[in-house]
């Protein structure tokens, strides 16, 4: 039983992402268990202007995370940056101290957490063999471009599982799901992040760069396992089309989703008809028509 | 004090400070980011692979460079530190190993504490009310942050068709979580050690 950071979005924006990572972890007999009593990680926000709250928010979630276990699965690349650029910085004494001092208590259990990305689970061994043994033929010959962003993997400092400039965990789900991973070269561009809600045109100029490249590497789908990542490429496809100066859509989905859809999951347990644009797109969607 | 900074303080406006005896603009950055700025030699890898680096009136590094010459007013109007969305490719590129973000960051706390008025202030207000649904909350409801933030820029039906179509898809929570909020930890944040 591995306790599980889901992060704000999971319960909103990101449901679909919640959904099937839930309705995927059970079909494969991982267990999960909400970590109780979390709290947001600060995002971006609390970085940008509060250093002390930077690091107190992740880390009073590392300390309850202790309580329930040595590990601590999340989900959302931003809250796994967070979580762990707190806990390198926490090695430090001065962030330690100052640390202390805001949570009021001891973040010595904080430092001992192992911190672990979905995609650092998923892909394991026996999962992937599960996936290839009991696949359906759902994603036969469909060609899908891997979308990693910002936050899984650029953390100075401390580090990422996954390679910084090419990433490939995605891919061996790919595989293992019976889809084509296309080699493109905007795994790990910036999708804007919130300049989708503070500048439209700056975060549409940015998605539209990566958009086109996966159109010109004729991929079919888009997987990613960031909140922010699916939102904006998904958002934006979604604003050109209603100002009708989008070309081909390429739906945007989560990785678990598409994991799940290699698994049989049905439509209702993936939430696929929840993409903004494009769902009619997606295999095993029953939206029909934009 | 080494060679490099003893020759940038002959310059620009480090003179009056080292005159007054107060730290530099480079010793305040570089204590409140735990950065080494100094070492910057300008190579422009940093502006070469911004993202938003035609969105900024000054690349990184010649931020830096205005840093280490002590310019402080060209360095707290620019929008650069603002319009950074921290996608950390700056900060894991760098030569010389300088968390190039985590610098935008100090940047940051730094205007606002000495009072200079953001060259962008959307992207401050936008942080702001995140923050104040952290602290009411423990965690953040989108739809409140999305309805405080378009009230605050006055623009409050800015959103409505896109919420609707989120509402429908399942993907808006309008319920929130209605947790305890971290108002003491908030407070504690003021408070000195």
């Amino acid at each position: 039983m591995i306790p599980f950071y889901p992060g704000c979005t999971l319960g909103s924006s990101a449901r679909p992402y919640a959904c099937s990572l839930y309705w995927v972890f059970e079909r494969l007999g991982l267990e999960i268990r909400e970590l109780p009593g979390w709290t947001c990680c600060g995002a971006t926000s609390a970085h940008a202007l509060n250093r002390d709250l930077a690091y107190a928010l992740p880390a009073r979630n590392l300390n309850l995370a202790q309580q329930h276990g040595d590990e601590l699965m999340v989900a959302c690349s931003a809250c796994y940056n967070r979580l762990k650029a707190t806990q390198r910085a926490l090695q430090g004494s001065e962030v330690r101290a100052r640390t202390e001092h805001v949570l009021e208590e001891s973040i010595r259990g904080a430092l001992d957490v192992q911190i672990k990305n979905v995609l650092e689970i998923l892909p394991q061994g026996s999962s992937l063999e599960r996936i290839e043994r009991e696949r359906t033929g759902a994603l036969e010959g469909r060609k899908v471009a891997c979308y990693y962003g910002c936050l899984l993997t650029r953390i100075p400092r401390a580090g990422s599982f996954d390679a910084v400039e090419n990433p490939t965990s995605m891919e061996k789900l790919v595989t293992a799901a019976g889809a084509d991973a296309v080699d493109w070269p905007c795994k790990t561009s910036c999708c804007g992040a919130t300049l989708s809600v503070i500048d439209e045109g700056i975060a549409l100029r940015m998605c539209g760069r990566i958009l086109e490249m996966a159109r010109r590497w004729a991929a079919d789908l888009i997987v990613t396992s960031c909140p922010f990542c699916q939102y904006n490429l998904d958002w934006a496809q979604w604003r050109l089309s209603r100002e009708g100066a989008g070309d081909r859509t390429i739906p945007v989905i989560f990785i678990t989703q598409l994991v799940g859809l290699a698994l049989g999951g049905s439509d209702e347990e993936l939430m696929l008809g929840s993409i903004l644009a494009g769902a009619e797109a997606v295999p095993g969607s029953r939206v029909r028509g934009p | 004090m080494d060679g490099l900074q003893a020759r940038s303080l002959e310059h620009g406006g480090g003179r009056a400070a080292l005159a007054a005896g107060g730290p530099t603009l480079l010793e305040r950055v570089e204590a409140h980011s735990g950065e080494a700025i100094r070492r910057c030699f300008q190579c422009d890898k940093c502006a070469t692979g911004c993202p938003l680096a035609t969105s900024m009136d000054r690349t990184p590094n010649e931020l830096f460079g205005l840093i280490q010459l002590g310019d402080g007013e060209a360095v707290f109007s620019s929008n650069t530190f603002w319009v950074c969305v921290s996608c950390y490719t700056c900060s894991v590129r760098c030569p010389n190993d300088i968390d190039i973000a985590g610098v935008m960051d100090a940047l940051r706390e730094l205007s606002l504490q000495e009072g200079h008025p953001p060259a962008w202030r959307r992207a401050r207000d936008f942080h702001e009310i995140f923050l104040d649904c952290v602290r009411r909350s423990g965690r953040v409801s989108e739809f409140a942050l999305m309805a405080r933030y378009h009230l605050k820029l006055r623009k409050p039906f800015g959103r409505l068709r896109l919420g609707w179509v989120l509402f429908r898809k399942g993907r808006l929570e309008l319920w929130s979580f209605r947790g305890q909020g971290l108002r003491r930890l908030f407070r504690r944040l003021k408070e000195p050690a």
